[in-house]
This record gives structure tokens, sequence and C-alpha cells, in this order.
């Protein structure tokens, strides 16, 4: 069992897939493809007003989980899309928009395992989609 | 807030968010893409390192540190979040800080930087 004083030393992983384009909309996104989005943005708006505007427009899903290893939460992710891969494929041939995958990892003292399954790239192939790590150790000093 | 505290101790927080490209090759050639996005879409200057060609208070890329996660964790500082507008290019930067205090996102090889200022303390947890 682990303790809560663990818990809170283990690695937050935080994968999000992401449509990313221009010249669409995020509800055409959202409507085409049928999946609800976590988070969405517009080239050239600012979240919620203020802040960094996107650079790019946006439909983003997302999972966050504590855990050592990467591929529990891309799979997790990707299992939330992977039943509409039909939509999304149609919807990149007709916007031209493209998809990654962004997985934010933050350490907090436990370390984290990197390693992607095969089953985890094949879908990510298969989802035409970038992989970008970006790890954040909270720990170093 | 905690959040102020990387651009506290600089002159003020300006109202733009300059982009500084260290060398033409990055912009020329598009290499990163974040940083002609960045600046197109703010229409700020590009500043060159050390030339002064549209450079005006550019700081040198050599003062500038990236900082520890030790310290965003003190500052209650979310990189994550305040590198998220940059989309699939935010794992190519950091966090960092000048010797006047001023708060940036600096590309690993340091060939783009962004000037953060008064956004960080918007987009600080």
């Amino acid at each position: 069992m682990v303790r809560q004083a663990d818990r809170t030393r283990q690695p937050i992983i935080r994968p999000s897939f992401v449509i990313s384009g221009e010249g669409w909309t995020p509800d055409e996104c959202s409507r085409l493809i049928g999946i609800a989005p976590d988070e969405t943005g517009t080239r050239g708006e600012r979240p919620a007003g203020k802040g960094m505007p996107f650079l790019d427009t946006r439909w983003e899903v997302r999972v966050e989980q504590r855990g050592h290893y990467i591929d529990g939460p891309v799979r997790a992710l990707l299992d939330r899309v992977w039943d509409r891969r039909s939509e999304i494929e149609a919807f990149l041939d007709q916007t031209g928009a493209s998809t990654y995958v962004y997985c934010a990892v933050s350490l907090f003292g436990e370390p984290a395992g990197y390693s992607l399954s095969a089953e985890s790239i094949r879908r990510l192939a298969a989802l035409r989609a970038e992989f970008s790590l970006d790890i954040v150790d909270y720990s170093e000093s | 807030m905690g959040g102020v505290g990387l651009s506290s101790t600089g002159g003020g927080a300006a109202a733009g968010v300059p982009v500084i490209a260290a060398s033409t090759a990055v912009i020329a050639h598009g290499t990163l893409a974040a940083s002609t996005g960045v600046a197109d879409l703010l229409s700020s200057p590009i500043l060159m390192k050390g030339s002064g060609e549209g450079g005006g208070d550019a700081p040198n890329p050599g003062n500038i540190k990236r900082v520890k996660g030790g310290r965003l964790r003190d500052l209650g500082i979310n990189a994550h979040k305040v590198k998220k507008f940059l989309g699939k290019e935010a794992s190519n930067f950091d966090i960092a800080q000048s010797s006047s205090g001023g708060a940036y996102l600096i590309s690993k090889d340091k060939e783009t930087i962004i000037d953060l200022e008064a956004q960080l303390i918007d987009l600080a947890d």
C-alpha cells in the first residue's frame, strides 16, 4: 500500500492529445470527431483573456495520473480517441490540421520511466501524432 | 502572489512580450516554428543578439540562466502551464531568469528567447 506521504513524491504524468492548425474552429472539430474536448484554443486569442496568445488553433483531450511510467497515462489518453480515429483522420485530411501528443511530466523526488510500448507507438502513428516529452523536476535545486 | 517572484527584482514589467532571436537563422529558416509564430501574433520586435539591430534592451543570452525546478516550486510556478501556449514546441523551452530579474522562456539551444514579464504573473499557479 502506498502511503500518502510517498504518493505526493510520485511523478504527475499529464499527456494531451492535440489537434492543431488554423482555418477551422474547435467547435467544428468537436462536431466532426464526436468527442467533447477538455480544452480548446483559437490562434491569436489569449486563454481567459490574458497571458500568452495561442500560437495555433487547438483541440485537446488529456489525462492526468500519478505514477512512475508514462506508458499507462499515454495509453489511457489514446484510448479516449482511438475509437474515433477514422473521424480524426477525415478531419485532418479535410482541414490540413496536424496532431501531437504532448506529455508533461512533473517530478517531485521519485523518478519516472520514459518508455512507450509498441502498441502506444503504433496508435500514435495511426493517429499521425508527433510525440513530445516535457520533464520538469521540481525537486531539482 | 508567489508567481511574481521571478520578475519582482527587475525594473518593472513591460506591457509587450518581446521575442528575442539570438540568430537570424532561427527566423529565416523557420526551424523553430514557435519563434516566428509568437512574433507574428504579437507584432513583437525581433531582437538580434549583440548587434543592437532592433535590439533595444535585448538581454544577452549568456546572462540568462535556466530556473531550476526547485525554485519554480518555491515560487509556485507551473512550468508546463506557463509554456502551454507554445503547443508542441513547449518541450523545447525552459523558464529562465536574467541577472536583472526578468523572466523569459529560452529554447534549449538558447537561440530563441521570449520575454515573459507580466504574463508570467497571469500564468503562474
